[in-house]
């Protein structure tokens, strides 16, 4: 078992650095002040092959895999996990066009999505549950060739700049009286369809967090995402599967700058005339923050790595869950670490530990993924 | 032995005499012979045929030249017409007592100095070694007292032959600053950390109020704010020697480092207590560049 | 159009002032640090790349074909790798024990001779240009290039800071081929100078010619289908005596850091202020003679 990247992984991955460095470390500070989400840089990331990282080239993406694809939100949210969410979200809707998609609305939406112009969107949460998905909402009404859908999404992602956001349904009920659920596509601009509310967030700044109201909202057939129905598997797939390696990625980046801002910090602080480093107290704190580290990036990657080959398991749940964990548990020790610095917003342990704690919430919580993980467990073991 | 320099009309080749000289001792103590290649204007096109020419008849041991824009491309270009090795950069030389002719070369931006020796020297087949400008000092006592005796031989190289490949189609004065920090008794020299285009104007206008010169690094000539590499200290740029230098928000590479050790008095301010330029400074301030910037254009009233 | 890059890996330089010297053996403690691409062999490639864009778009017939040449231990092949994601067509790596130790003078003999095997290997005539980076951030001597040039029999041109290839005759012309012809600015110490070469001739470009492109993910992959040959001295077949260290006219003799330390006193008390210094500074300038 080889663990380690092949030759062009590293490449790929020393790129996706170099990259985040000279165009995200500078400014990710500012970002997380101001609040301020940095469009500017999508196109840059769309020449980068971030945005359609796992899309196949004859799409315009650059035909890798959900390894690479982490590869990226990891080096990304290494200074920003803000901007990070943006563009998980984003790959979270090209996913679900790209899986459940047809044809025509592959080559209509993807191309523009690989290359940075149209940012998408998956919008499932809504004020009356998130883990609760089946007691979800929003209705879509089918009439001729035409769905009329009214409803209210919270806490979505890219709510204010997605251009093509795909939206998990009612559509009907069963028999037993449980709601059938259809993903259709909705185009920014389209009459009745609008960003609400901002949020206004503890972390993860950098990223547009609101609510997307729809008020009889028109959209022809043609943009039902997959069968008609079958929104229910289509979101818990794309949610479990890409949505969970990728909030694993994006912890595992913060876990990797509480790593390397705890060791740069020991080195340098001069405590009792020597760096703290030197004190087993600080040590155990930087064992504890390296192990989290290893543990979590063996875990993601053998998660991407298992959906590129195509098999399916808790590891995703797994994963989210420890990771998510850890990189509280990480962001704590720093602060620690960092003692009065550690509060000061000079430095980024604050904003690690607020990006870490936003985290725990996406894509199921903690306790939605211990049931995931348990019931699995139960069956296999 | 015979000791040939390349003389191009640029004041390195004083300071390359005065430092032949100090090495392999004066012409008249008969341990020595220095001939100047003079080679000016028109003949610099076809300047490295005409000294390989000179070469193979003056049969010089070693051959110096500044590390000048044309000293650098005639220095290798010789080493391979006449089968030698070229030390580049020297920061310094020495003749052992077993006549070997050591160099000292800069490495890793000037982190490490090694030596460099060459061993298979000949008459007709000189050491070759390149110096940049203001590395070493002229002594214009010296330099002057040796013109007015005649004690150093001249030849010319004349423009000969058709040129090929690159015709000069244009020529263009580089803007230059106002004060040239290779001159300057004081130089203020600003890094990025000044932090925007406007600090950076202070500080030239700072330098120039208290009779000094702006110095600067490269990220300052990368970003834009004004200045180009002619002022820029290191070893990729410009080596200085003022009587004081102080820098504002340089955090010390070991290029820069190299560029400032001849000055008398080194005097930095940085609000990093850990910056590596204050171990090599006289005095240090852990201060905001900046915060010290304005406390002295109030001192001074500007 | 063919244009031959010379690029080469070096150590890392955001590491080098952290470089010690062992006091015993006076050679470089060898750290981890990651070889990379050297930042003016960087600008080398893109100033190619830019061209092959221009020339590509110039005319639909017309071909610009880069190719990357480095001489290095194998472990650089991923630095072939780069080139090629960048955008180079082809790469090439030198790797032999026996191209060891060497200095400048035999580097740039097995740089040249490696052109020459790739003319023969891809059946060209001659390379239209042959660009490299001026000065490498690990040796900082300027030669190679020079020197390359030298054994190629090459004209040469160094520093420069703008470079253009003009094509004689096609203008307008739908593939209409032109003698390339190159229009070069170099910068001296006083003057900024322009060129004209109509031959094949070797420019080494400065840092400040370009910005080099970010790799992206799919240059990676396009990358994949691209020829990266890895040349030994089995292949070259070049005579021991003049490569690696056996070749090298010059020897390297003891290494050291140069102890610059100064004490560096404070300038004021502990409580000082920012007043309190340029004060201070004032009082310094006045004891040398200088200040208003």
């Amino acid at each position: 078992m080889d663990f380690r990247f092949t030759e062009e992984q590293e490449l790929l991955r020393s790129a996706f650095a170099d990259f985040a460095k000279e165009e995200i470390a500078p400014y990710a500070a500012k970002w997380d002040e101001e609040d301020y989400v940095p469009m500017g840089i999508v196109p840059k990331l769309g020449e980068m092959g971030i945005m359609g990282v796992f899309v196949p080239e004859e799409y315009g993406g650059a035909g890798l895999g959900h390894v690479e694809r982490c590869m990226a939100l990891e080096e990304v949210a290494r200074y920003s996990a803000g901007l990070a969410m943006m563009v998980f979200t984003h790959h979270l809707g090209v996913a679900a066009i790209l899986d459940y998609g047809t044809e025509e609305q592959k080559q209509k939406w993807l191309p523009g999505m690989c290359d940075g112009s149209c940012v998408c969107g998956l919008a499932v949460t809504e004020p009356g549950g998130g883990s609760d998905v089946a007691g979800l909402k929003t209705e879509a009404v089918l009439d001729g060739d035409t769905w009329t859908i009214n409803g209210r999404k919270c806490f979505i992602t890219n709510s204010h700049c997605a251009g093509v956001t795909v939206v998990t349904c009612k559509s009907g009920e069963d028999e037993k009286g449980r709601a059938i659920m259809t993903t259709i596509a909705i185009e920014k601009g389209t009459e009745g369809f609008a960003p609400g509310r901002e949020e206004n967030k503890l972390g993860l700044k950098g990223s547009f967090t609101g609510e997307l109201v729809m008020n009889d909202v028109k959209v022809p057939v043609e943009n039902t995402v997959g069968e008609i129905g079958k929104g229910m598997p289509i979101t818990m797939k794309e949610l479990g599967e890409v949505g969970r390696a990728s909030m694993s990625a994006i912890e595992l980046g913060i876990l990797r700058g509480c790593l390397e801002d705890a060791v740069k910090f020991a080195k340098e602080r001069i405590l009792y005339g020597k760096p703290i480093s030197k004190l087993q107290a600080i040590q155990f704190k930087i064992a504890d923050i390296r192990c989290d580290y290893e543990a979590a990036r063996l875990m993601t990657y053998n998660a991407a790595a298992m959906k590129d080959a195509g098999k399916v398991g808790a590891e995703f749940s797994m994963a989210k869950y420890f990771i998510s964990e850890a990189a509280v548990r990480a962001a704590r020790n720093l602060s620690e670490i960092m003692g009065g610095y550690g509060v000061v917003n000079e430095y980024a342990a604050g904003r690690y530990l607020r990006d870490a704690i936003c985290c725990l919430p996406s894509c199921g919580t903690s306790e939605i993924q211990k049931m995931i993980i348990a019931g699995e467990t139960l069956k296999k073991w | 032995m015979k000791i040939m320099i390349f003389d191009q009309g640029h004041p390195v080749t004083e300071q390359l005499l005065t430092k032949a000289i100090e090495v392999f001792g004066t012409p008249e103590s008969g341990t020595c012979e220095i001939v100047l290649a003079r080679c000016i204007g028109k003949a610099h096109e076809t300047a490295a045929d005409q000294l390989q020419k000179t070469v193979a008849e003056e049969r010089p041991d070693v051959l110096l030249m500044g590390a000048t824009a044309l000293g650098e491309e005639i220095a290798p270009a010789m080493g391979i017409r006449l089968g030698t090795g070229v030390a580049a950069h020297c920061v310094d030389m020495e003749l052992r007592y077993d006549g070997e002719v050591v160099f000292l070369i800069p490495a890793f931006g000037g982190r490490v100095i090694g030596e460099i020796m060459i061993p298979d020297v000949q008459p007709g087949r000189p050491a070759i070694a390149t110096v940049k400008p203001d590395i070493f000092s002229a002594d214009a006592a010296l330099v002057s007292e040796i013109n007015e005796n005649n004690r150093l031989r001249v030849i010319d190289l004349e423009p000969a032959g058709e040129h090929r490949g690159f015709q000069l189609t244009g020529r263009q004065p580089r803007p230059r600053a106002a004060v040239d920090i290779g001159k300057a008794e004081l130089i203020l020299c600003g890094g990025a950390g000044l932090g925007s285009p406007e600090t950076w104007q202070r500080l030239e206008n700072l330098a120039k109020a208290l009779g000094g010169a702006a110095g600067c690094t490269r990220p300052v000539v990368d970003a834009g704010w004004g200045p180009d590499e002619s002022s820029m200290i290191g070893t990729s740029g410009r080596s200085v020697r003022p009587k004081v230098y102080i820098g504002f928000g340089i955090s010390g590479a070991a290029h820069h480092l190299c560029g400032i050790k001849d000055a008398d008095v080194i005097i930095s301010i940085n609000k990093d207590k850990k910056a590596d330029i204050f171990n090599a400074s006289d005095h240090k301030g852990v201060f905001n560049a900046e915060d010290v910037l304005s406390a002295l254009e109030e001192e001074i009233g500007l | 159009m063919v244009i031959l890059v010379l690029v080469k890996p070096v150590p890392d330089p955001e590491k080098y002032n952290e470089i010690q010297i062992d006091p015993q053996t006076k050679r470089i403690l060898r750290q981890d640090a990651a070889a990379v691409l050297d930042p003016a062999s960087k600008c080398a490639l893109e100033e190619a790349l830019r061209i092959k864009s221009e020339v590509e778009a110039a005319s639909g017939d017309a071909r610009c074909e880069v190719i990357a040449l480095s001489m290095a231990p194998q472990t650089n092949r991923d630095k072939i790798l780069e080139c090629l994601a960048m955008g180079a067509d082809a790469g090439y790596l030198l790797s032999d024990p026996a191209f060891g130790g060497a200095d400048t003078y035999a580097t740039s003999y097995v740089l040249a001779e490696g052109a020459k095997a790739i003319l023969a290997a891809e059946e060209l005539d001659a390379f239209d240009l042959i660009i490299a980076g001026n000065e490498s951030a690990d040796g900082a001597t300027s030669h190679v290039p020079v020197q390359v040039a030298e054994w190629l029999g090459l004209p040469h041109l160094a520093r420069v800071c703008e470079l253009q290839i003009q094509r004689e005759g096609a203008e307008g012309q739908e593939g209409a081929g032109g003698t390339p012809v190159i229009a070069a600015t170099k910068k001296t110490e006083e003057m900024l100078l322009t060129f004209r070469c109509e031959e094949p001739a070797l420019v080494a470009v400065t840092r400040d010619i370009n910005k080099p492109r970010h790799i992206s993910a799919m240059g990676i992959v396009k990358a994949r289908k691209k020829p990266l040959t890895i040349w030994t001295n089995d292949d070259l077949k070049l005579d021991e005596a003049k490569i690696g260290a056996a070749g090298s006219p010059t020897k390297a003799g003891e290494l050291m850091t140069p102890d610059l330390s100064r004490g560096g006193r404070d300038l004021t008390e502990e409580d000082g202020s920012a007043a309190d210094a340029a004060k201070a500074i004032l009082a310094l300038l006045r004891k040398e003679g200088l200040g208003a």
